[in-house]
């Protein structure tokens, strides 16, 4: 069930009304909860009812190893939380990286010539499997850290764990910061309204009108690297940054707004990342609550920023290669998350010189002797640069795909070009994304209060207009990229 | 007024202002589209007018899919009856891919719409059996499951038109094959209009600004005045066109498009001498299209533009090479010659040079030309792939069993509500190019299909077979008429509508 698509539009209607006239005539939280609980199933089984049996699987052990971890000790304890970190990536390892390891393996095997038999799996990667995992690890990791106690229903933990505006791509939100807001549903009827509406539609916008209608123009261009003039590379490389912002912060408006009609806030999960002043900044504003659960579960766990540049660079280095695996088992993606290791590396490196290109602490001289306006925008055209380059690695479908692409991109030929409309599709929407950075930059809290008031009739009729433009204008719904990680 | 109040009071007003503006206000606005501009606006533009209701003659409605359009014109049709002394309208209303499921989805629309004789030609392509060939190519028909060729014929993809011009009745029919998915963007487009007319629905307001307002030089089809020596459905003249100079084009001018492939000698040189005599000549030495200001030659002065040179599709690059053999001169402005607009263009065929190409041609050569065009070189022709499956599909009935499902069965759904609403109805095998209809003529199928048809018959609904009825130059390809090839029919239809309506 797409979040564009007129299913979830219906779907969305219909639990919230149900929900709202429930709470209304307080039928009580675990009724509220069982509704959601069952609207989520639901949700998820629209994909394939197999799914249901899969999330099922960490629900049960984790919603038990849990338990486990708070009533034991010592060794005992530890070894219930590495039974559910096992069992957690174990799964998600079978689903997303089998096939991956076992080419790795094939190709190990040939290279030393030794006759064997190619082994394939067929399977298919259950939407959002990623998310929930990580999820889930954080509730027994918390609990292990003596963070949180464990949630005395299983239903609750279920519905912690496959609440249905975030179960398929996010945000990914820690057991300790959602389970309490699940534990108070129906506390809260006073919703504002503006601010559900606000995130609907200009994540439906987002998506619906701007990826969508980019995407077959970058399909094309990828089947084809070879093919097309240079200067059109610089347009779809662009047009892709546009893109997978466009589509990834979309999906998470359209949860947070409806999540929002139930009361619950779930926190925001891109900052405006392409005004990012440097590559730490830029993982401080983009999918934040994965580069957040990156950095509380995995690079403090590694050590985090203690001992010497050699040691915080290899955390560095190990964070961002496993972050780059977990969209994907390809090379690209370890490419891709190197790539980033390498820049915040690089970044760290140079944070304290007294030459820092790229300083991100403040605490370098040239920084502070220079952090005037010109210098800024330069800085964050450097940095976005870089994202963008990097992206190349994220979108191609193989190594030789992306070495086509930039051998393309920097050899100033011709070839192909794209048609008059698309190319000013592609050009149009590099503007107005780049101007809605810089509205959000400077207006983002006046909109952020006007959107908590009571709906004014202006708004209302504005929203109205809106949703009729943006229905007209989008085009057959196509899954959300993320869906695939 | 708490802010859930508001929102649905606004919503209310949404839906009512949606319904007013996309039910009633937009399809008053003329429609500037050509038939083929826009196939599904046309549609259910011309279904509209059509259940608005008719006037005081008795209505003559033909039916179908293209097969029908290229077969039948309004005027001609009406032209012919009137020689006989009768006088009856005659309404087209067809799409590309109008298949009997969907004529029988819309049987009540139909009604509204008051024929008084319903004609409804048919071929191969409209009972769909290829796609069952393309989607289990392993099956045989009659191990085909139904199921999955209705699913099939109602996928947005496949069928836009399910979505715009009968989203209820198509949930009402066909409910058990759809998704949750696709029942709710049918319920969608039921409810909210708008989103029943996303495809085309600003398209219109786009003609008619490109119209007033451009060059007219983006291309959909040509609809401006008829040239006496034709112009292609593209615009492409022929080495001379005839027009009548407008005033506009003493003020303003107008457009020719001029291509690498006619420069190749030289500078092409446009030659345009008036009846009267006055002559003005034209050097373009550049590709692209070309301002011409008419100067010595007067308002209402009829000319005859000669070019220096022509080119051939078949000798081109790029969009502009096809397997086609004809001499092209310079393209035309989209509504060249016109003042203002033509309105419903899209109900009129005029004839164009793909009609009058073959005229000329020997049988043989003919017979070369049809192979050259539709089935030479397919592996570098992907935009003809329908031609071959079809060819193929022909060629395979010979090893299948014919079977009265799917489209055959809505055919029979379809003529027995025809009867119980007691409105007769013509059912016509068109006719088909011979040199297809020889991959399949002598099957068992086609026998068994055909007496199928027949078994049809009676309460009012009557069959025609004229199958084998014209030679190979009347079609554009294996089913679709030529103008020349729609012009003979004519009389032949219209003998049969006059028996059928006598009283």
């Amino acid at each position: 069930m797409n979040f564009t698509s007129p299913l979830y539009f219906y779907f969305i209607v219909s639990i919230f009304l149900f929900f709202r006239i429930a709470s209304k005539i307080h039928l009580g939280q675990a009724f509220l909860s069982s509704i959601l609980l069952i609207a989520s199933y639901c949700f998820y089984a629209a994909w394939s009812p197999t799914y249901v049996l899969l999330i099922a699987v960490p629900t049960i052990s984790d919603f038990w190893l849990g338990n486990q971890i708070y009533n034991s000790s010592g060794r005992k304890q530890k070894l219930y939380l590495l039974a559910s970190i096992c069992l957690n990536l174990g799964v998600l390892g079978f689903f997303k990286y089998a096939n991956f390891l076992l080419g790795i393996e094939n190709s190990l095997v040939s290279m030393l010539s030794i006759s064997h038999k190619s082994l394939v799996l067929d399977l298919i990667l259950p939407a959002g499997i990623s998310f929930y995992t990580f999820q889930s690890m954080s509730y027994t990791i918390d609990i292990y850290r003596g963070l949180i106690r464990p949630e005395l229903s299983i239903f609750q933990y279920a519905l912690y764990l496959s609440f249905f505006p975030q179960l398929v791509a996010g945000p990914i939100v820690v057991a300790r910061e959602l389970l309490p807001k699940l534990k108070n549903l129906g506390s809260n009827l006073d919703i504002p309204y503006p601010k559900v509406f606000w995130l609907l539609l200009l994540g439906f916008t987002k998506k619906a009108i701007i990826a969508d209608r980019i995407a077959p123009i970058i399909d094309i261009m990828y089947a084809n690297p070879l093919s097309f003039s240079a200067l059109d590379w610089v347009l779809c490389v662009l047009g892709y940054s546009v893109q997978i912002f466009c589509d990834f912060s979309g999906y998470t408006d359209i949860a947070r707004g409806s999540a929002l009609l139930f009361g619950i806030v779930l926190p925001e999960n891109f900052n405006l990342p392409y005004l990012a002043e440097s590559f730490s900044d830029f993982w401080r504003r983009w999918h934040i609550t994965l580069s957040t659960w990156l950095r509380d579960y995995l690079y403090i766990s590694l050590g985090g920023n203690r001992g010497t540049v050699v040691q915080i660079s290899f955390n560095l280095m190990v964070t961002m290669l496993l972050g780059g695996l977990w969209h994907g088992a390809s090379w690209n993606f370890v490419l891709w998350g190197g790539g980033h290791g390498i820049l915040l590396s690089l970044e760290r490196y140079f944070q304290n010189s007294r030459f820092s290109p790229l300083p991100v602490g403040g605490t370098g001289s040239f920084y502070q002797k220079t952090s005037f306006l010109t210098f800024l925008a330069l800085r964050r055209m450097i940095v976005f640069s870089c994202i963008t380059l990097l992206w190349i690695l994220f979108r191609s479908k193989s190594i030789d795909v992306s070495l086509d692409v930039l051998s393309k991109l920097f050899s100033f030929q011709g070839g192909f070009i794209l048609g008059y409309t698309d190319r000013n599709f592609l050009l149009g929407n590099i503007w107005v994304v780049f101007f809605s950075h810089l509205i959000g930059f400077f207006y983002a809290d006046q909109i952020s209060a006007y959107l908590e008031k009571e709906l004014e009739w202006k708004l209302g009729i504005f929203f109205m207009v809106w949703a009729y433009i943006a229905v007209s204008l989008s085009r057959e719904s196509r899954p959300f990229l993320y869906f695939v990680f | 007024m708490s802010s859930a109040r508001k929102s649905i009071f606004l919503f209310l007003i949404f839906v009512l202002f949606d319904h007013f503006f996309w039910e009633v206000l937009f399809w008053k606005i003329p429609n500037e589209a050509s038939w083929g501009t826009d196939f599904f606006y046309n549609y259910v533009y011309e279904k509209k007018r059509l259940e608005a209701g008719r006037g005081p003659k008795e209505r003559i409605l033909v039916l179908g899919s293209s097969v029908a359009r290229y077969s039948f014109d309004n005027s001609v049709l009406e032209a012919y009856l009137e020689t006989k002394g009768i006088k009856k309208e005659v309404r087209i209303l067809s799409h590309a891919g109008l298949t009997p499921m969907d004529a029988y989805a819309q049987r009540d629309s139909i009604g509204k719409m008051q024929p008084s004789l319903l004609v409804y030609p048919l071929n191969f392509v409209d009972f769909r059996i290829f796609r069952a060939f393309q989607l289990v190519p392993q099956k045989k028909l009659e191990e085909v499951e139904e199921g999955i060729l209705i699913s099939d014929s109602l996928q947005p993809s496949i069928a836009p038109q399910v979505i715009s011009a009968y989203p209820f009745e198509a949930l009402r029919d066909f409910s058990p094959y759809f998704s949750f998915d696709a029942r709710a963007s049918f319920l969608s487009a039921g409810i909210f209009s708008f989103y029943r007319y996303k495809e085309f629905g600003f398209d219109n307001f786009k003609y008619m600004y490109a119209h007033r307002n451009s060059r007219n030089t983006r291309y959909y089809w040509y609809q401006g005045i008829q040239i006496p020596e034709r112009v292609s459905t593209l615009g492409w003249t022929k080495k001379s066109f005839s027009f009548e100079i407008r005033p506009y084009m003493k003020e303003m001018g107008f457009w020719v498009q001029v291509v690498p492939e006619i420069l190749q000698e030289g500078p092409l040189v446009l030659n345009i001498k008036s009846d009267r005599g006055d002559m003005e000549e034209f050097i373009l030495k550049d590709v692209g299209w070309q301002h011409i200001v008419i100067q010595k030659i007067g308002v209402g002065d009829k000319v005859r533009a000669e070019l220096s040179a022509t080119w051939k599709p078949i000798h081109a690059l790029g969009d502009r090479f096809d397997y086609a053999r004809e001499d092209m001169g310079v393209r035309l402005q989209e509504t060249f010659g016109l003042d203002t607009p033509h309105k419903n263009f899209h109900v009129v065929r005029e004839e164009r040079s793909e009609d009058d190409r073959f005229v000329t041609l020997t049988e043989r050569e003919y017979e070369d030309y049809f192979h050259f065009r539709l089935l030479q070189d397919l592996d570098n022709r992907p935009g003809l792939v329908a031609m071959q499956l079809y060819k193929e599909s022909k060629e395979r009935l010979h090893r299948e069993v014919f079977r009265p499902f799917y489209q055959y069965r809505f055919l029979k759904l379809f003529t027995e509500e025809m009867k119980k609403r007691k409105i007769p109805t013509l059912l016509i095998l068109n006719p088909e190019n011979p040199y297809s209809l020889i991959w399949y003529k002598d099957s068992q199928y086609l026998k068994d299909e055909t007496r199928f048809l027949e078994s049809l018959e009676g309460d009012g609904v009557q069959f025609l077979n004229l199958h084998s009825y014209l030679d190979g130059k009347s079609f554009n390809d294996y089913h679709h008429l030529t103008y020349q090839g729609m012009v003979k029919m004519a009389p032949v239809y219209a003998e049969k509508v006059i028996q059928m309506t006598a009283k």
